[in-house]
C-alpha cells in the first residue's frame, strides 16, 4: 500500500510548500496599477534628444541616392545619420544577417528605415523628415510566397536567388504505402493571415553615451537585453562589454520586441554616439505596426490517410510561410512548423516539407505560439473533417491516436522520460463544456427549421515542445543575494515581459530560502550584472530560468543552514527554512528569524550570494534526415468552445471556453490562470477578428481602431483547468504555459462554427463575411471612410 | 507623427465661438468630446487627417448647450449632452427608446462618457450610431450664428461621408424631435465586429405607429452604414403601411431596404455581405418595432 510518504515524495502535496504553488500576488502589482512603473517613454536625460525615422516610400526600390542637405538646415536639427554613418556591422539578424540597420542598397518593406532625424524636438524632427531627399529605383516586388515562388520572380536578397529563406522537412516511414493502406485520403488546404502582437506599449528607446570611449547604456522596452546589445556592440564596432543594455518596466512583447527592439537600440545608440547626447526614440502606433514584424501568414495544404476505423496510416503536409523581408526569426519558427505539424497524434508515415519564403511584406518573426497556431488551425480543422469523412465523433477519433506513454513523434522521439497527459487534457476540456451532450443536443437543434442562431461545440489539442529544443544553446544563469538584514536580491538573465517571470523566480528563491516573499526584489534586467543566459523566449522562463535560481538560493541556504546549525547546536541536516524562520525540524520552538541567521553569517564573513546555472538536457536534430529528439518535454493541452452562429448576419459569438493545460507543476497557480485567460483572448482574436491587412506591401490596418482585438465584452466565461503532472526536469516538476495558452482556441472555435453551421472554413480569421458567405471579401475591399481624405 | 501644435480656444458664448469661427474658417475646428477630433489630429491628411487645421474651438464651455428637456411634446437634446446621459435619459427612454439604444451602443464607457450627440452629427461618419435613430425620428438640428438660428431637418445637415453642410462660424446648438406617442415603438438594431468598440458594420432603427387594429399608420426605416447619405427608405416604409403587418409583409418590406442600399450604392466589393445581412438587420428591427423580438 502506497503511504502518505510515498505520495508526498512522488507528488510533493502542497503543505510541502510554503510559497511554491501558492497564489502569491504579482511582486509588480502595485507599481503597474499605481503607474509608477517607469517605461521606456517615460526616461528622461539632461539634454536629451529625440530621434525619428524616415521610412522607405516603396516596398522594394534600389536607393540611388540620400540628400539631407535640407533636413539638416532646419533649426533644432542636430544630426541626419544613414547608414554611411555605422562605424560596424551594416545588417543583423538572428539566423541570417540580411536586416539593415539604416538601409542602403535597397529597401524591401516599407517599414525600413533609411534616415534618422536627431533634433532637440518632435517637431523639428518632423518638420527634417519632409525635407530629406531619396532617389529611389523602384523594382518588381512579390507580396505573397506564391509570387516570391514564380519562375523569374524578383529577387529581394542576393544570398537567396529562389527568395526561399528554409526548408525544413520531416520524414518518416513511406507515405505511399501509408496511403496505399488508407481506406479515407483527405486532403485539405488551409490559410492564416498576418498577426499584430499588439502590445499596450509601442517600442521606446533611450541611448546615453557613457564617459569611456564608445561606450553607451540603452534603457527601453526590450524583450531580449542580450540580443539588443549584441546588436549594437555589433553596429557600433565595439567589444560586447562596451554595451549596457538596462530593460525597463515592460508593456507586453508577446515575442515581439527582439528584432525590431535591436535596431531600435543600434539607432539610438549609433545617434547617441554620433551626437554626444542621450538619444530618445518613441514609435506611435501606427510606426509600430507598420515596421514591426507579424506572426507568418501560413498557405498549408495536408493529405492525411486513415483506415476505415480511424486510425491514421500517413500524413502528407507542404507549407509556405511568408516570411516577408528578413528573414528574423523564420528558420526557428518553421522549424517548430514542422517538427509539431502531424500534431499529438501518432502517425506511422509523415512526409512534410515547410517553406519560409522572402516577400516584400513586412518581415515576420517571433510571436507567441511561434509556428504553433498556424499548424494547429490546420491539424486540427483537418482532424475534424476527416471525422465527419469517417461517420466519427471528433473527439474519438483523437481519442483513437492521440499520444500515449511512449508513443513515438513524427520525428522519431519516444515520449518516455514524462507524464503525457494528451488523453487527460481533452477529456477534462471536453467535460468541462459538456461536448458529449451539447454535440447531440446541437446537431439535433440546427436540424430544427427556422432557428437563426445555432450553436455548435468544437475542440482542439496540441503537444508543445519545452523551451528552444533543437534551435540552439540553452543555458540560463541567475544570482541570488542575500543582505546581512535577510532581504533578498534576485538578478536573473532572463526578463520580465509580462508574463510574470519576476514573482515566479521570486517565489522560487523565496521557498528555497525559507524566507518570506516580501523580503525579495527582483532586479531590473541588466547586462552588465549577469552572463548571458539567452532569450526570453520558447516560454522557457519557469522552466530553465527557474532551476537557475533554485540553484543559485539554494547554494545560499547551505551556507546559512550551517550558520544556523552551529547557533541552535544543532547539524544542518535537522533544519527547516520556511516563512522566514528557521527551525529545527519537529521542534519549531527552537528557531531563529531568517534574518537573524543572515546578521550571523555576515559577521563571520560568510558568502551569501550564489550564482546558479541551468543547462538543458541534450536535445538533437538530423536537418537532412528530418528526425531527431526535437525537445526535452513537450506539454499538453486542449481547448474547447461552445459559440452561437446568427446564421443571418455571420456573427459568432464564443459563449464558453474550456481550457485544459498540463504545466507539469504550477508555481503560482494565479498566474498560470492569468496566462490561460490571457491565451484564450489573443486565440480568440485569432479566430474571429484579428488580421493585418496587406495590400501590395502597404499595411492597411495602423491602429486599434481597425486592427480589433477581443475585448473584455467579447471574451466568455473560462475554464481553466490546471492539470499538474510533474516533470522531472523542471523546477518542482513546472513546465510551460505562456504559449499553449493562445494556441488552440482559434482551430476549437472553427470546428464549433463547422458543427452549428455545417459550413468549414479554412482561412482565418472567421470574420463576418467569411461565416455568411464561406469566403472572404477582403481582396476586393474598397477603402473605408477613414482611409478617405 | 509627432502631436502638432494647434491654438485653443475656449469660448464663453455662442457669439463669441461663432466671430472665431467665421474669422478662421478652414483652420478652425469646433471639438466638444474629442472622441473623433482627437483622433483624426493623429492621422496624415491622406488618411483623413485634418490638414490645415490650426485652431480648435471648445464649445464645452459655453451654457445652455447641455441636457435633454421637453416641452408640449417636443423633445431637445443641447448638443453637448454626452451618449451616457441620453441613453440614461427617462425623457428619451420614453419619448425616444431607439435613441437610448442607439446611444447605449456607441464605443465604450468612456467613449460615451465624452463624446457628445452634436459632435456624433457634426463628424458625419457613415457608420454614426445617432444619426439612424435621429432620422427615423424626423429629428431637426438648430444651428446657431451670430445673425440667429436657423432649424434644419436632420438629413439636411450631411453633404457627404465626413462632410456637413454647416457654413463657417455656424455652431450645432441643439437637436430637436417629437416624442414618441405611446401608440409608437421603436427599435435600433446594430451589427458590430465585436461587442464594444465596435463602429457599426451595418445598423437600422426603425418606428412604427399602429392603430388599435394593429395596422401601421406609419413607418419609418432609417439604415445605417449602408447609404451614401443617411435617410429612410421610403419604398419599405410604404409596404408597411396601413397593413397589419404578417411575417410576409416584413419580410417583404426587409428586402426592399436591402434592394434600395443597392440601388442607392451600386454593386460594390461588400454588397454580396451587406445584401442579405441588411435585410435581416432590418427585418428584426422592424419586429421589435412590431413588439415581436426574433433574435
Amino acid at each position: 500500500m502506497e503511504t502518505a510518504r510515498d505520495k508526498a515524495a512522488k507528488d510533493g502535496p502542497q503543505d510541502e510548500f510554503s510559497i511554491v504553488r501558492h497564489r502569491a500576488k504579482r511582486v509588480d502589482a502595485v507599481e503597474k496599477v499605481t503607474g509608477r512603473a517607469k517605461f521606456g517613454a517615460d526616461l528622461y536625460f539632461d539634454g536629451m534628444l529625440h530621434a525619428r525615422m524616415l521610412r522607405a516610400r516603396f516596398p522594394h526600390a534600389r536607393i540611388i541616392r540620400i540628400d539631407a542637405s535640407e533636413a539638416r538646415k532646419v533649426p533644432g536639427v542636430v544630426a541626419v545619420i544613414t547608414h554611411e554613418d555605422i562605424p560596424g556591422a551594416r545588417t543583423f539578424g538572428p539566423v541570417k544577417r540580411d536586416m539593415p540597420v539604416l538601409a542602403f542598397d535597397k529597401t524591401r518593406y516599407l517599414g525600413d528605415g533609411v534616415a534618422m532625424i536627431v533634433a532637440t524636438s518632435l517637431e523639428a524632427a518632423d518638420k527634417a523628415l519632409e525635407l530629406v531627399r531619396v532617389e529611389y529605383d523602384e523594382l518588381p516586388a512579390v507580396f505573397s510566397p506564391e509570387e516570391a515562388l514564380a519562375e523569374g520572380a524578383p529577387v529581394l536578397h542576393d544570398h537567396a536567388p529562389g527568395n526561399i529563406v528554409n526548408h525544413h522537412k520531416v520524414r518518416k516511414g513511406d507515405v505511399d504505402a501509408g496511403f496505399a493502406a488508407s481506406d479515407v485520403v483527405t486532403e485539405r488546404e488551409y490559410r492564416t493571415q498576418f498577426i499584430e502582437h499588439a502590445y499596450i506599449e509601442p517600442e521606446a528607446a533611450v541611448a546615453v553615451p557613457n564617459p569611456g570611449e564608445g561606450s553607451v547604456t540603452v534603457y527601453g522596452s526590450i524583450q531580449n537585453p542580450f540580443t539588443a546589445r549584441r546588436v549594437v556592440a555589433e553596429v557600433l564596432g565595439v567589444s560586447l562589454n562596451k554595451v549596457r543594455v538596462i530593460q525597463c518596466a515592460m508593456g507586453g512583447s508577446f515575442g515581439g520586441k527582439d528584432d525590431i527592439m535591436s535596431c531600435m537600440c543600434a539607432r539610438v545608440a549609433l545617434a547617441a554616439l554620433k551626437t554626444g547626447r542621450p538619444v530618445k526614440m518613441v514609435n506611435t502606433r501606427e510606426e509600430s505596426i507598420v515596421e514591426g514584424y507579424k506572426r507568418h501568414p501560413y498557405v498549408l495544404k495536408y493529405k492525411v490517410g486513415a483506415t476505415r476505423d480511424g486510425k491514421l496510416q500517413a500524413m502528407e503536409i507542404r507549407i509556405l510561410a511568408d516570411g516577408g523581408a528578413y528573414a528574423s526569426m523564420t528558420p526557428f519558427v518553421t522549424w517548430r512548423s514542422v517538427v509539431q505539424a502531424t500534431g499529438p497524434y501518432e502517425v506511422p508515415n509523415v512526409k512534410t516539407d515547410v517553406y519560409g519564403v522572402y516577400t516584400n511584406n513586412t518581415y515576420a518573426g517571433a510571436m507567441r505560439g511561434f509556428g504553433s497556431p498556424q499548424i494547429i488551425f490546420a491539424h486540427e480543422s483537418l482532424m475534424d473533417e476527416l471525422a465527419a469523412e469517417l461517420g466519427m465523433d471528433p473527439l474519438d477519433l483523437r481519442l483513437k491516436n492521440g499520444f500515449r506513454p511512449g508513443s513515438v513523434t513524427a520525428t522519431g522521439q519516444a515520449l518516455d522520460d514524462h507524464a503525457v497527459s494528451l488523453v487527460e487534457v481533452m477529456q477534462k476540456a471536453a467535460d468541462a463544456i459538456g461536448y458529449r451532450e451539447k454535440r447531440k443536443a446541437y446537431s439535433e437543434a440546427a436540424r430544427r427549421a427556422g432557428t437563426k442562431k445555432v450553436r455548435g461545440v468544437g475542440l482542439a489539442a496540441s503537444y508543445r515542445g519545452v523551451s528552444l529544443g533543437g534551435e540552439g544553446v540553452d543555458a540560463t544563469g541567475a544570482i541570488v543575494s542575500v543582505q546581512q538584514d535577510g532581504s533578498v536580491y534576485v538578478y536573473a538573465g532572463l526578463a520580465e515581459n509580462g508574463q510574470g517571470l519576476r514573482t515566479i523566480f521570486s517565489q522560487i528563491a523565496a521557498e528555497e530560502l525559507g524566507c518570506n516573499l516580501e523580503d525579495v526584489v527582483f532586479m531590473d534586467t541588466d547586462t552588465s550584472l549577469i552572463p548571458d543566459g539567452g532569450p526570453t523566449v520558447a516560454s522557457r522562463s519557469t522552466t530553465m530560468g527557474g532551476n537557475a535560481v533554485r540553484d543559485a538560493a539554494r547554494k545560499v541556504r547551505e551556507t546559512l543552514l550551517a550558520v544556523a546549525g552551529e547557533m541552535l547546536g544543532t547539524s544542518c541536516e535537522a533544519l527547516k527554512a520556511s516563512g522566514g524562520r528557521i527551525f529545527v525540524d519537529g521542534d519549531p520552538g527552537r528557531s531563529l528569524s531568517f534574518g537573524e541567521v543572515a546578521r550571523a553569517a555576515y559577521n563571520r564573513g560568510e558568502l551569501m550570494a550564489a550564482f546558479g546555472w541551468y543547462k538543458g538536457p541534450k536535445v538533437w536534430w538530423d536537418e537532412e534526415h528530418g528526425q531527431g529528439r526535437a525537445y526535452f518535454t513537450y506539454v499538453y493541452g486542449c481547448q474547447a468552445a461552445e459559440v452561437e452562429v446568427d446564421t443571418e448576419t455571420g456573427k459568432v459569438r464564443v459563449l464558453k471556453v474550456a481550457a485544459a493545460h498540463d504545466v507539469g507543476r504550477a508555481i503560482n497557480p494565479a498566474t498560470v490562470e492569468g496566462q490561460i485567460y490571457g491565451g484564450v483572448a489573443m486565440g480568440m482574436g485569432y479566430g474571429l477578428l484579428e488580421e493585418v491587412e496587406m495590400a501590395r506591401g502597404v499595411t492597411r490596418t495602423r491602429n486599434f481602431d481597425e486592427y480589433l482585438i477581443a475585448t473584455s465584452m467579447d471574451v466568455p466565461e473560462v475554464i481553466p483547468i490546471v492539470v499538474e503532472n510533474p516533470d522531472p526536469y523542471g523546477p518542482y516538476g513546472a513546465k510551460t504555459i505562456g504559449e499553449p495558452t493562445c494556441e488552440l482556441l482559434a482551430p476549437a472555435i472553427a470546428n464549433a462554427v463547422c458543427h452549428a453551421t455545417g459550413r468549414r472554413i479554412r482561412e482565418l480569421p472567421l470574420d463576418l463575411e467569411k461565416v455568411l458567405l464561406g469566403r472572404s471579401l477582403k481582396a476586393a475591399r474598397g477603402k473605408r471612410g477613414s482611409e478617405q481624405a | 507623427m509627432s502631436p502638432r501644435k494647434l491654438g485653443y480656444v475656449v469660448p464663453e458664448t455662442l457669439r463669441e465661438a461663432s466671430e472665431f469661427l467665421r474669422e478662421h474658417a478652414e483652420h478652425a475646428r469646433v471639438i466638444a468630446g474629442g472622441t473623433d477630433v482627437l483622433v483624426q489630429l493623429r492621422r496624415r491628411p491622406e488618411r483623413g487627417g485634418a490638414d490645415g487645421l490650426r485652431w480648435l474651438v471648445d464649445i464645452s464651455r459655453i451654457p445652455g448647450l447641455a441636457g435633454v428637456s421637453s416641452a408640449s411634446g417636443t423633445i431637445r437634446i443641447g448638443a453637448l449632452t454626452t451618449h451616457e446621459e441620453i441613453a440614461r435619459n427617462p425623457i428619451i427612454r420614453k419619448g425616444a427608446p431607439l435613441l437610448a439604444e442607439a446611444c447605449a451602443s456607441v464605443g465604450s464607457p468612456q467613449i460615451r462618457a465624452r463624446g457628445t450627440i452634436g459632435g456624433n452629427i457634426m463628424n458625419a461618419s457613415p457608420a454614426a450610431d445617432t444619426i439612424p435613430a435621429l432620422v427615423a425620428l424626423s429629428a431637426r438640428v438648430r444651428l446657431s450664428d451670430l445673425g440667429g438660428t436657423r432649424d434644419i431637418l436632420i438629413t439636411d445637415i450631411f453633404e457627404g461621408p465626413y462632410r456637413n453642410s454647416a457654413q463657417p462660424g455656424e455652431v450645432l446648438v441643439g437637436v430637436y424631435f417629437d416624442a414618441l406617442p405611446p401608440t409608437c415603438r421603436s427599435a435600433f438594431v446594430k451589427l458590430g465586429r465585436r461587442e464594444a468598440l465596435a463602429i457599426a458594420r451595418l445598423s437600422c432603427a426603425v418606428v412604427i405607429e399602429r392603430d388599435g387594429a394593429g395596422r401601421v399608420v406609419r413607418a419609418a426605416i432609417a439604415p445605417g452604414a449602408c447609404l451614401p447619405m443617411p435617410a429612410q427608405v421610403s419604398s419599405a416604409e410604404e409596404i408597411l403601411a396601413g397593413k397589419v403587418p404578417d411575417e410576409a409583409t416584413v419580410d417583404a418590406a426587409a428586402r426592399e431596404v436591402a434592394e434600395e442600399m443597392v440601388r442607392r450604392t451600386g454593386v460594390r466589393w461588400s454588397t454580396d455581405y451587406k445584401k442579405p445581412a441588411l435585410e435581416a438587420i432590418a427585418r428584426r428591427a422592424i419586429w421589435r418595432a412590431l413588439g415581436v423580438n426574433v433574435e
